[in-house]
């Protein structure tokens, strides 16, 4: 498609928006106010999930991926992956080297930005990493190193509990409705901790393929489990 | 006069309609068409054609924000003279760097274009766009609606352009990774 049909394409976004977008000024949020909001919403998410799970609407909506060393992962039926935390910092964005993301993400694909926090313009002022995004071959990757949360995908409705290797795993997989030509994609999506990392991945396909889509992000968690924490002194010690 | 007297005025065929969208709507559609021309003039013509296509257009239309309608109509007919004086060249000036950063979404090729359902895409957009935070989609729909400049974003949001810059490239490989995600061949 060419740049200036997108253009106009994007002419005809929802009026609200527009409207919105010149509707007053922003107004700042203390800190406590946002991220209170979000553990709020977190907590009701929590809440409506166990609620619902307990009631066993989801239970028959589930879809597993078992690994070769016996653990499986359980991907529970959601109706949506969605949601966004902003990102209310000023950052700078760097593309780790083939160096980097070897030390960190020992023998697999990873290509991926770190991310920083900038310190407040005093001199000698240093930056936080925030985490790296990136993709593991098709899989989206987000990984927050701080509590400062990159995670861009609130995850929404129903999840399922897994564990590998002693490590808990939150997944669930959504299905997007039939576009003009009748297909449908497929989402899996996990969550999980690897020591004080926050890790975020996603892998998304045809629906018709949804087994391989599924797979590919198995091996990309038990992977990434295998390896465990990923080595920030040493990243962060190599001039980062 | 609220939107609903001004949009009535047109329905009766009345010129005050004109001059009473004008006095309330000529800034803002003279910033959308300056936005995306550089010259004064060129920018002070798209917004009189606005008036003139309002006036073709009500009745049938009845516009329930008079405002956005008008707006898509001075963004329409600004981007239109751009291409026009543009054809075959490489434009400067800020419309030529937002569709710039436009590209980076699509393969800027023929090939796909009628292969995409606009309506379908439209809606992808929308559901972006609602799943953002509130100020995010506010930037973007700034830079890549009203076509406003970094530094005019940066001040309403009380950001530094870098802030602005950065936030906006991530909202383009989000947008591109929802579009992919859900079949669209850009």
């Amino acid at each position: 498609m060419k740049k200036e049909a997108f253009c106009e394409i994007l002419g005809d976004i929802d009026e609200r928006y527009v409207r919105e977008a010149r509707a007053g000024h922003r107004i700042t949020k203390p800190a406590w106010r946002k991220w209170g909001a979000v553990a709020a919403c977190l907590a009701a998410v929590a809440v409506l999930g166990t609620v619902l799970l307990q009631s066993g609407i989801f239970s028959q909506n589930t879809d597993v991926a078992a690994l070769d060393n016996g653990d499986k992962i359980v991907f529970a039926k959601s109706d949506t992956v969605g949601g966004s935390l902003s990102l209310d910092a000023d950052v700078t964005i760097t593309p780790l080297t083939e160096e980097e993301a070897a030390v960190l993400f020992p023998a697999l694909p990873v290509t991926a930005d770190a991310i920083f926090q900038n310190g407040d313009g005093d001199a000698g002022a240093s930056r936080e990493l925030l985490g790296f995004e990136g993709q593991i071959g098709n899989v989206k990757l987000t990984i927050s190193t701080s509590d400062v949360q990159l995670l861009d995908t609130e995850l929404v409705g129903a999840e399922e509990t897994s564990e590998i290797n002693g490590t808990a795993i939150t997944a669930g997989y959504s299905v997007t409705d039939k576009n003009s030509k009748g297909e449908q994609n497929a989402i899996y999506y996990a969550s999980f901790a690897l020591g004080a990392c926050r890790v975020y991945v996603e892998n998304a396909g045809a629906k018709e393929n949804s087994e391989a889509t599924k797979e590919e992000l198995a091996e990309v968690i038990q992977k990434l489990i295998e390896n465990g924490e990923p080595d920030l002194p040493a990243f962060l010690e190599g001039g980062n | 006069m609220d939107d609903a007297q001004i949009v009535q005025l047109y329905w009766d065929r009345n010129e005050q309609a004109i001059s009473a969208t004008s006095g309330k709507y000529g800034n803002y559609c003279a910033s959308i068409a300056r936005n995306i021309l550089d010259s004064r003039e060129d920018a002070e013509e798209c917004v009189n054609d606005t008036y003139m296509s309002a006036w073709n257009s009500m009745p049938p239309h009845r516009p329930s924000n008079l405002a956005a309608f008008l707006g898509k109509i001075t963004r329409n007919l600004s981007i239109n003279r751009y291409r026009y004086k543009n054809a075959g060249k490489r434009g400067g000036g800020n419309a030529t760097v937002v569709l710039d950063e436009i590209a980076e979404l699509v393969s800027d090729t023929d090939d796909v274009e009628q292969a995409v359902d606009r309506r379908e895409l439209i809606r992808a957009i929308d559901l972006f766009l609602d799943r953002l935070p509130a100020d995010q989609r506010r930037i973007f729909v700034c830079r890549y609606w009203y076509f406003d400049r970094v530094s005019a974003i940066a001040s309403r949001f009380g950001m530094t352009e870098n802030h602005v810059s950065v936030t906006l490239n991530r909202l383009r490989l989000k947008l591109h990774h929802h579009l992919t995600e859900r079949g669209f061949e850009l």
